[in-house]
């Protein structure tokens, strides 16, 4: 169940996919820890190798233009890094107005409509909701 | 993938988790795909060094002992460990009587609540179905 389409991706469409979740993480300016760990996570979920994770590290420091990584990516990539854009952009406490506008710019790539969007961002308070119950299980809040 | 306190772990006690989980992945002498993802999921969120991480893998091939995993790790990581390492049971779909057994080992080291593993596994499950919705989302988006 954890396996996540993005294991299929091409290379070169696994580099497209992080490097758009580097532009959003990037987007406010400030890169957090929290940041850092999820795109570590999401890179680790989709099984990159350990090389072409150096290489993304090195783009946190000079983010990519975002227009350059969209175009070279399908419809299906780009769906799964929206997806995962909204994570990254909700894994520090709040979505920064910088954050949404790279958010809108995906969907409108994607061929997202806004309803769909909405959807999206629904879905990813629920897993909040969901992540936090483990804290209460576990007794750390 | 969602907000965690893993990473805010000492660095000693991050790498006792990493440790537990790679243990973990191996009680039932497979390591699917699954648990490969959930396990390289991991230790992203953890902020291992590529050194460790190194470390860890070899680790996946010769788990070490359960108890010398459980020692490296303080309240607050074994906790974290210990839902992770629910959801790396459950990560093949079936929970077997060995993972079980190690499962309850953890609750009994960190003196939880006997019904922690039940617990954790009814919350793996609600994981389960958010993850799914998640894909069936994505499927239809501007069908």
């Amino acid at each position: 169940m954890y396996v996540d389409l993005t294991v299929d991706f091409t290379p070169d469409e696994a580099k497209g996919y992080a490097q758009l979740m580097i532009i959003v993480a990037s987007a406010d300016g400030a890169l957090v820890k929290e940041e850092l760990a999820i795109i570590e996570a999401l890179m680790g979920r989709a099984m990159m190798h350990p090389e072409m994770r150096v290489d993304l590290r090195n783009m946190l420091e000079k983010t990519p233009q975002i227009n350059l990584v969209m175009e070279r990516l399908t419809p299906i990539v780009l769906k799964a890094a929206l997806r995962d854009a909204i994570l990254v952009a909700a894994v520090d406490g709040e979505y920064d107005s910088e954050e949404i506008k790279i958010i809108k710019q995906i969907a409108k790539a994607a061929g997202v409509k806004k309803a769909q969007l909405s959807a999206l961002f629904e879905w990813v308070k629920e897993g909040w909701e969901w992540h936090k119950q483990s804290f209460e299980h576990l007794k750390l809040v | 993938m969602l907000p965690d306190t893993v990473h805010k772990l000492p660095r000693e006690e991050r790498y006792a988790y990493a440790r537990l989980l790679a243990f973990m992945a191996r009680v039932d002498n497979e390591l699917t795909v699954d648990e490969m993802a959930l396990f390289e999921q991991r230790l992203g969120t953890a902020l291992l060094s590529p050194r460790q991480r190194e470390m860890i893998r070899s680790a996946l091939k010769t788990p070490p002992p359960l108890e010398e995993c459980l020692e490296g790790l303080g309240p607050e990581a074994g906790r974290l460990a210990l839902r992770d390492a629910t959801l790396m049971a459950a990560a093949d779909g079936t929970v077997d009587d060995d993972e079980r057994e190690v499962l309850q080992s953890i609750v009994d080291y960190l003196g939880l609540a006997e019904n922690s593993v039940e617990r954790l596994l009814d919350w793996t499950v609600k994981g389960a179905i958010w993850m799914q919705e998640g894909f069936d989302l994505l499927n239809t988006l501007s069908e």
